[in-house]
């Protein structure tokens, strides 16, 4: 009886240290001299569309004292057809979902939308009257300290080059978590930056100038195409900061709050996108035109609780995002983890996302079916699916196995299904399966 | 449109009801249960930055949960 309280009493306090390293603010809740590892392979599969593979390592090592560096590499490659906003009719989709398009599709003549790809940068032509065909890989790095600038204050930088055959982007962070309140409250204020520069191999188009060089004399007014409509690269700088508090609720829960504000400056419109002048001729088409500003906000709460006194946890998340674009979006979140001895757990995963369309958001531009002449098109337009109206949802599950001498493997599965609406566009279904591994040493 | 928004709702209704009723003031030394590895705000770090890029690339919001992000030509 004896031993029992004495063993009691030294796993109380190793509980209470550890909590009191994790509540703090730790990214993973690793705490510790051990170096960590995590690594996956994930096949990303798009249902007749991007195929994507991404492998991924991450590395925290400890330096002294609650102090982390981590490091994060990606790499990924993408392949397949991604829709390019050009009008959709009933008809094609329904070939599309029937298997038929890709092979009885023929192109107008010297319709082609260029787009950079990997092989030595040949470029590539649409594959459907509505989808293109790309490939593309990406590597990135980040790199993050964590460091205690005062027994309460944490302090976070992080550094990220990402690259693509067509994009680079270049980004730093800082962070800071403020325990006050005997730990009980955290609260978080950071700020990010991102430089991004968008190369093409064809180089980037004036926005709203025409695709094929004929079909602007459909748009009296609009920019023609050409190399002398063609700059070499752009770029756009984002801006984002958050504040944020972590409050401990009770013995079994921690609520969180965020609110975060972003600025988006420069070229924001995608260089590979268009929009058919009508729904008769959709292969007449002008390059998407998007503001070069945006000013998009959050609202972001997310709940942990633990389910005592088996090991059970429910990690809840609820988002409202809006846009100076007119973009309303809400993303609700939840993860049910369950650990069924030491070696085995088991989680659970739903999510749904749905957003409103942009303001400029259309499926196709004004037409005169007499004389096929184009209105003078609006100041901003997109036929980008990604900006219209959408729902996603997300189920699946995930097992890890610890093998206490490796770490921890195991294997995730999802589903993902987006529903598009006021669209002809095919709703898609993904799945996502990703192996993971996890060990300290 | 009727099934989704029956799904919204019931991932709602369990946001809701996962357990931030009750305040009380916890004592760091009563704080093991919150300790635990699947009680951590972000479970699983790596998952997490798979996910948060998949949405990215697919959704037009993005971020809330922390600082950074960004980064790729897929949005």
């Amino acid at each position: 009886m004896q031993l029992k309280n004495k063993k009691s009493v030294r796993q109380s306090l190793a509980s209470a240290t550890a909590s009191l390293l994790a509540i703090s603010g730790q990214a993973n809740g690793a705490a510790g001299n051990e170096i960590e590892f995590n690594a996956s392979t994930l096949y990303y599969a798009e249902d007749k569309r991007v195929t994507v593979n991404k492998f991924q390592n991450q590395l925290r090592i400890p330096l002294r004292e609650e102090e982390f560096l981590n490091i994060d590499v990606i790499y990924d490659t993408m392949t397949g057809a991604t829709p390019n906003g050009s009008f959709i009719s009933k008809e094609s989709a329904a070939a599309f979902v029937a298997g038929t398009s890709q092979s009885t599709y023929t192109f107008a003549s010297g319709f082609s939308i260029p787009i950079s790809g990997g092989g030595g940068g040949a470029d590539k032509i649409a594959v459907a009257d509505w989808l293109t065909e790309f490939e593309d890989k990406r590597i990135a790095l980040t790199t993050d300290l964590e460091k205690p600038l005062t027994s309460h204050l944490l302090g976070n930088y992080s550094a990220s080059i990402s690259r693509e055959e067509d994009y680079t982007s270049v980004g730093a962070s800082t962070q800071f978590k403020w325990d006050i309140n005997q730990r009980r409250t955290t609260l978080s204020l950071g700020a990010n930056f991102n430089n991004d520069q968008i190369h093409p191999s064809f180089g980037v188009y004036e926005p709203g100038s025409a695709v094929r060089c004929d079909d602007s004399k459909y748009f009296p007014g609009t920019p023609t195409c050409g190399p002398a409509r063609t700059i070499e690269s752009a770029n756009k700088v984002v801006s984002s900061f958050l504040a944020g508090i972590t409050q401990i609720w009770n013995r079994s829960s921690i609520v969180q709050f965020n609110y975060s504000y972003t600025i988006n400056d420069g070229f924001l419109t995608d260089p590979y996108k268009m929009t058919s002048i009508s729904e008769v001729v959709p292969d007449q088409t002008l390059r998407e035109k998007r503001p070069d500003h945006r000013v998009a906000q959050s609202l972001y709460l997310k709940v942990v609780n633990v389910i005592t006194p088996s090991q059970k946890s429910l990690n809840s998340s609820a988002r409202f995002f809006w846009d100076d674009w007119g973009i309303r979006s809400l993303t609700i979140d939840s993860r049910f983890i369950r650990d069924l001895s030491s070696k085995h757990t088991y989680q659970i995963h739903a999510r749904a996302n749905y957003q409103t369309a942009a303001d400029f958001f259309t499926l196709n531009l004004k037409h005169d079916e007499t004389t096929q002449i184009g209105a003078l098109p609006p100041e901003f337009f997109s036929s980008d699916h990604r900006i219209g109206e959408q729902l996603t949802l997300t189920s699946g599950a995930k097992y890890m196995y610890n093998t206490k001498g490796l770490g921890k493997i195991g294997m995730r599965v999802e589903y993902m299904y987006q529903n598009y609406y006021e669209n002809n566009l095919p709703n898609m279904g993904v799945w996502i399966i990703q192996a993971l591994l996890n060990f300290k040493f | 449109m009727r099934l989704s928004k029956t799904i919204l709702t019931l991932l709602l209704s369990t946001f809701l009801l996962s357990g931030c009723l009750g305040y009380e003031t916890v004592k760091p030394w009563h704080r093991d249960v919150l300790a635990h590895e699947n009680a951590q705000l972000v479970a699983d770090a790596l998952e997490n930055s798979t996910d948060n890029h998949i949405y990215f690339s697919k959704e037009a919001a993005s971020g809330g949960d922390s600082v950074g992000g960004g980064g790729c030509g897929c949005n």
